[in-house]
């Protein structure tokens, strides 16, 4: 698994890895880039030319775009060493549409996608928002007052903090172990004081390119894919179902019997079956939400979504179930119709 | 009278009469409202609440958020639906409509259930 960095600064690539050519080649031909041409501020790089995926994963760290990629070299900034921190936190807690709300609040403040955010987001967004205000009026406020501002934006961290840590207890004591709370290890999630201590030690400018495991991308992007893959496979089951009904009235049709009978039926039990598996589906993981957040699980906490997630399957199993029986329902009725 | 023959054909019966009220509900509530709050997201430059949905199951999932008041029962932070955004969207006419069709799936559920249990439809 290659490491990829983002370049704080731009600069030539001989900055980086130094003068040898082959060095120098290898790095160039591993990143897409001339060895005289530049690598401008925020754009992602990696070291480990030997890697055969390096290539591709910077591509497709590049080709997202600058604000996009910056949001990303920051929010790494200021999760510091705690580098698996962020990737648990991405891989339990945040489906990739959650990352892109996260990253949305933090940029626009306000507006549908802020609400979108559940309690915990929220409250994470926030920090991370004072976070990044930190590093960047470290890095670039200067002049009377630099001290008195600094410290009122630390203060909000703290407020911020506080904020997550009452509410949320539970989910922060999953990715922040209790235990590095008032030490100064882990991520800037651990306590407020790592959080400002992590947002000003990567400001400065002495430091090395913030890095990110690449472990994320590979995961957001299989995250968007099994969403999609849901969408299919909901719309193959219909069409599978539709056709092994199709099937049964043809069937009907070659043996001489009544088939406008059978696709009445076929016809009566499919309405059935679909509507009430749909919406017994729905109750189901409505009755399951419920009970859940009665035991104190809320569907925001990264337990939560384990829970969520059984829920959903739940549903979905007993709406077909109970489509099974509608449908049976619904074809003996299509029969006392047909006879009426 | 074919239905009074038996108590199993007047279930069937009752059944497919409160199948009707659901039918309606659905058609109206998919075509009136849940278009009608797609096309407004779309136009704002939102991407559609449901990303799982391919087949208009979504449209039991809006009535609900719509329909029913938040609370245990339509919790603000519903793992498969944004809620709080459909609402900003609602007219009072769709939460009529909203609340109709729970109504109307739930009564056709609860009957169709009672059959399950009561009957043999194996």
């Amino acid at each position: 698994m290659p490491e990829i960095r983002f370049a704080r600064s731009t600069r030539r690539p001989s900055d980086i890895v130094g003068d040898d050519p082959d060095t120098l080649k290898q790095f160039c031909v591993a990143n897409g880039v001339g060895e005289h041409a530049f690598l401008a501020e925020g754009r992602a790089y990696s070291l480990d030319a030997g890697d055969a995926k390096t290539r591709s994963i910077v591509r497709s760290i590049n080709s997202l775009p600058l604000a996009e990629r910056k949001n990303a070299a920051n929010a790494t900034a200021s999760m510091g060493d705690g580098v698996h921190t962020l990737s648990a936190f991405a891989e339990e807690h945040l489906s990739f549409f959650d990352l892109k709300a996260i990253n949305s609040a933090v940029n626009g403040g306000s507006g549908a996608a802020y609400a979108r955010l559940s309690g915990f987001q929220k409250a994470v967004a926030d920090y991370q928002k004072k976070l990044m205000e930190l590093q960047d009026s470290y890095r670039r406020h200067s002049g009377p007052g630099r001290g008195a501002y600094l410290a009122k934006i630390r203060q909000q961290i703290g407020q911020a903090y506080q904020n997550l840590e009452s509410q949320y207890r539970a989910e922060l004591n999953r990715f922040a172990p209790e235990a590095f709370r008032a030490k100064n290890k882990g991520g800037a999630l651990s306590s407020a004081g790592r959080g400002i201590r992590l947002a000003e030690r990567s400001a400065s400018p002495a430091t090395p390119d913030p890095r990110l495991n690449v472990a994320d991308t590979i995961q957001a992007d299989r995250m968007a894919k099994l969403a999609k893959g849901f969408n299919y496979l909901g719309n193959a089951a219909v069409a599978v179902d539709g056709a092994f009904r199709v099937g049964k009235v043809k069937a009907t049709y070659d043996a001489g019997g009544n088939w406008l009978k059978e696709s009445s039926r076929q016809m009566t039990g499919f309405g059935f079956g679909g509507a009430a598996g749909i919406a017994a589906g729905k109750a189901t993981v409505m009755g399951g939400t419920t009970l859940a957040a009665s035991i104190g699980l809320t569907a925001a906490g990264p337990v939560g979504l384990a829970v969520v997630g059984v829920i959903i399957v739940s549903g979905a199993l007993v709406g077909i179930g109970i489509g099974y029986y509608f449908d049976q329902m619904g074809k003996n009725l299509a029969d006392l119709l047909w006879d009426w | 009278m074919i239905f009074l023959e038996s108590a199993k054909n007047l279930f069937l019966l009752i059944l497919g009469c409160s199948f009707i009220p659901l039918a309606v509900a659905w058609v109206t509530f998919a075509r009136v409202s849940m278009a009608r709050i797609e096309k407004a997201m779309k136009r704002d430059g939102l991407d559609r609440p449901c990303p799982w949905d391919g087949v208009g199951g979504r449209v039991v999932w809006y009535a609900c958020a719509i329909g029913l008041p938040i609370g245990p029962w339509n919790p603000v932070n519903d793992p498969l639906v944004d809620v709080p955004l459909l609402r900003q969207y609602a007219r009072p006419v769709d939460r009529k409509l909203g609340l109709a069709f729970v109504v109307a799936a739930g009564t056709f559920l609860a009957i169709g259930i009672f059959g399950i249990f009561v009957f043999d439809f194996s």
